[in-house]
């Protein structure tokens, strides 16, 4: 019954509501993903239980997700339409998002190194100093490599895309 | 708001919502959510109904 492809498996409204329900599944996933690596944490601490399968999960969603959207065209005009109801645009949020977060883990680090492992408040200064100077440029490094470049290239990739569907 | 005019269309062809959804490809369900205007079809759908039922956009899907 699933695999003949009967005429009621083309109707339009059943389809809509089918990807409905698809896009419902996705969150559903997600949230069971989330709760999963929550107990897991809150049970076995940060050292003794593994939580890369939850976060492969949705991470491969993701990518997929970017990936089939930038080939299909789609990810360029949902940054247009997006940038177009928004007050700032994609990009000042992306690199504003980059820097926030690479800050706070520098300061993050910066503190934790200064309260852990300097003796006297010279020391702590320094260790503060000098850790924040080279997690700020590690992380946001990191995060430009990991966020940035690839919504720039999934971005231009789409644009052409979309580009050469118009032209056809 | 219901699509009075699709009904009649319908019934005037001498068509049950099952035959109507049989030949543009749709559930019976489909026919009879449209005819109560609770789902908005798409334009290949509404040409499909239209040619079934040997009318044009404006005959069944404009409102005045």
């Amino acid at each position: 019954m699933f695999f003949t492809g009967s005429k009621s498996g083309k109707d339009e409204r059943i389809i809509q509501m089918q990807n409905k329900i698809y896009r419902e599944l996705y969150w559903v996933v997600v949230f069971i993903c989330f709760l999963s690596m929550a107990i897991k944490i809150s049970v076995f601490g940060w050292g003794g239980v593994t939580i890369v399968t939850e976060f492969a999960i949705v991470l491969a969603c993701g990518i997929y997700y970017l990936i089939r959207s930038s080939y299909l065209g789609l990810f360029s005009d949902e940054v247009e339409t997006y940038n177009e109801k928004s007050k700032f645009s994609t990009d000042t949020k992306l690199v504003f998002f980059i820097g926030i977060a690479g800050v706070a883990l520098a300061l993050y680090m910066g503190i934790n190194s200064a309260v852990q492992y300097a003796e006297g408040t010279a020391q702590s200064w320094a260790y503060f100093g000098s850790v924040f100077l080279v997690s700020i440029v590690m992380y946001l490094g990191f995060f430009t490599f990991l966020i940035g470049i690839p919504y720039l290239l999934a971005k231009s990739n789409s644009k052409r895309i979309a580009n050469k569907n118009e032209e056809e | 708001m219901k699509n009075i005019k699709m009904k009649v269309a319908r019934v005037e062809k001498d068509l049950s919502q099952a035959q109507l959804a049989k030949l543009v490809g749709v559930s019976r369900q489909t026919i009879g959510l449209i005819e109560l205007g609770k789902y908005n079809p798409s334009l290949a759908l509404c040409i499909s109904i239209c040619k079934a039922l040997s009318k044009t956009l404006d005959d069944l899907f404009w409102e005045e």
